[in-house]
C-alpha cells in the first residue's frame, strides 16, 4: 500500500516536471513551437496600425501583411483603400501585389526599378510600395532594438517622369512665346501621348479636389505630378490659358479631330454665351460637394479618364463618345460648355490679368 | 431658333444628364463602402481564420501570430 502510493507520487512529480519543462522550453523558442502539431509560420499585421503616417492618393492604403520568420513578405492583401476607383483598381490584383512576395528589406522597394507600377496608376503604386517598406523598417528597428529613423529615406527622387515633364512642359513654353502653329500643335501632339494616353496626368476637378482638400501624394516619389499640376496652375495664372491652349491632352484631342473635317456647325452667339454658364455653375455645384461630401473622387465625371485610362463605366463611355463625335463638328465642345476645371482655370487667368494689368 | 441650335440645345441636355448619372454612379461607390473600397473581404476571412493573437510588441501594432496545423 505504501510502496503504491509512493509511486502515485514519483509519477505525479515526474508528470509535472514534464509540463513545466515543456512550458520552459515554450516560453524559450520564441513561439515556434507552441503545441503539438502547430508551428509558428511566420507573423501577420495591418499596416494602419504601424505606418498610419503613409498615404497615396485618397488616405492610407490598408493591407493585411504576412511576414516569413527572418522578415521578408510572405502574402499582401489589400483590406481598404480610397484611391479613385478608376486609377488604382489594379492596386489590389494578385498581379500586382505578387511582386512584393519573397521581397524583405535587402530588396529594393523602388517603382519603376524593382517593382513595375500599375500602368496609369504610378501615385498609387510608390504608395504601397513605400507603406511596406515603411513597415519592415519600422519591425526591423524593434526586432534590433533601435529607434526607427527616416534619415536614410530618400527625400526626393528625380526619376524620369519628372526629366521628361520638364522637358515637354518646355518645349510647351518655347510653342507659347514663338506663337508658331506647327509648334503648338506639336506641343499639344506630346501633350496628348505623355500626358494623356501614357500617364493620364491632367488638371481634373478629382485633382483640384485632392489639393482643395489637401489629400497630397507623397512629395518625394511623386515629384514629376507636382511639377505638373503647379506648372500648369502657375503658368495659367501667370500667361493666362496656357494650361487650357498647350497642356491639355483632352483639349489637343478635340483639336485634332475637329481639324479632321475643318467643319464647324456654328451657334448663335446668345446660345453659346448661355452654354458658358454651366460650367461656371458646375463648378460651384462641384465645390459645394466636395466641401459637403469630402471625398474629391465623386466629383470625377470629365471624360478624360475614360478616353485616356479607356476604363470607364458605360455613362461615362456615352458621355466621352457624344464629346468626341460632337469635336468632329465644333471647335472644343467639352472645353468651351462642360469643364467645370477649365472654368476654374479661367478664373485664374482673370486673377492673373488683374494682378499684372495685361490685356 | 436655328435648326443648329435646336441640335445643340437637345445634346447639352442628353451631357448634362450623362453627366449627373456618372456624378451619382461615383457617389454609390464612394457611399456605399463609407469612402473607402474593401475588395476581397470573403478572402481575408479565410486568412483571419488561421490567426492567432501573438504578445509580440511592434510599438502599439496588434501582431498575430500566423499558425500552420
Amino acid at each position: 500500500m505504501r510502496r503504491k502510493y509512493f509511486l502515485n507520487i514519483v509519477i505525479l512529480i515526474t508528470i509535472l516536471m514534464a509540463i513545466g519543462v515543456n512550458i520552459y522550453q515554450g516560453d524559450l523558442s520564441d513561439n515556434e513551437i507552441s503545441d503539438e502539431g502547430i508551428t509558428s509560420e511566420g507573423y501577420t499585421f495591418n499596416t494602419k496600425d504601424i505606418a498610419p503616417e503613409e498615404k497615396g492618393f485618397g488616405g492610407h492604403i490598408e493591407m493585411l501583411v504576412t511576414l516569413e520568420r527572418e522578415g521578408s513578405i510572405k502574402d499582401v492583401r489589400v483590406l481598404a483603400h480610397s484611391e479613385a476607383s478608376q486609377y488604382a483598381s489594379g492596386i489590389t490584383e494578385p498581379g500586382f501585389l505578387d511582386q512584393f512576395k519573397g521581397r524583405s528589406l535587402r530588396d529594393g522597394f523602388i517603382v519603376g526599378e524593382d517593382i513595375d507600377a500599375i500602368t496609369h496608376a504610378t501615385i498609387s503604386s510608390k504608395a504601397v510600395a513605400r507603406i511596406l517598406e515603411t513597415c519592415l523598417q519600422k519591425i526591423d528597428a524593434v526586432k534590433h532594438d533601435r529607434e526607427y529613423t527616416r534619415e536614410d529615406r530618400q527625400v526626393l527622387s528625380l526619376d524620369e517622369d519628372f526629366y521628361i515633364t520638364v522637358l515637354v512642359i518646355t518645349f510647351l513654353l518655347i510653342a507659347f512665346y514663338l506663337k508658331f502653329n506647327w509648334l503648338r500643335y506639336t506641343g499639344l501632339f506630346i501633350s496628348i501621348v505623355y500626358f494623356g494616353f501614357w500617364k493620364a496626368n491632367f488638371i481634373s476637378m478629382s485633382n483640384l479636389g485632392n489639393i482643395f482638400l489637401w489629400r497630397l501624394p507623397d512629395p518625394g516619389s511623386n515629384i514629376a505630378w507636382y511639377v505638373f499640376i503647379a506648372t500648369g496652375l502657375t503658368l495659367t495664372f501667370l500667361l493666362g490659358g496656357f494650361y487650357c491652349s498647350y497642356m491639355c491632352p483632352f483639349g489637343g484631342l478635340q483639336i485634332f479631330l475637329n481639324k479632321i473635317f475643318r467643319s464647324n456647325i456654328d451657334i448663335t452667339p446668345a446660345l453659346a454665351r448661355s452654354l458658358r454658364r454651366i460650367r461656371y455653375f458646375s463648378l460651384w455645384i462641384l465645390i459645394i460637394l466636395l466641401l459637403v461630401l469630402d471625398n474629391s473622387n465623386i466629383v470625377n465625371y470629365e471624360p478624360f479618364s475614360t478616353v485616356f485610362l479607356r476604363r470607364g463605366s458605360i455613362v461615362a463611355w456615352a458621355s466621352a463618345l457624344i464629346i468626341l463625335i460632337l469635336s468632329l463638328f465644333h471647335y472644343r465642345p467639352f472645353c468651351s460648355y462642360f469643364c467645370a476645371a477649365g472654368a476654374f482655370l479661367e478664373i485664374l487667368t482673370r486673377l492673373g490679368r488683374k494682378v499684372f494689368r495685361r490685356t | 431658333m436655328r435648326s443648329k441650335d435646336r441640335l445643340f440645345i437637345f445634346l447639352s441636355i442628353v451631357l448634362i444628364i450623362l453627366f449627373i448619372a456618372s456624378l451619382l454612379e461615383q457617389m454609390s461607390i464612394s457611399t456605399s463602402s463609407e469612402r473607402s473600397i474593401r475588395p476581397q473581404a470573403e478572402d481575408i476571412s479565410g486568412v483571419l481564420i488561421k490567426l492567432e493573437e501573438a504578445n509580440l510588441e511592434p510599438q502599439e501594432a496588434r501582431f498575430y501570430r500566423v499558425i500552420n496545423e
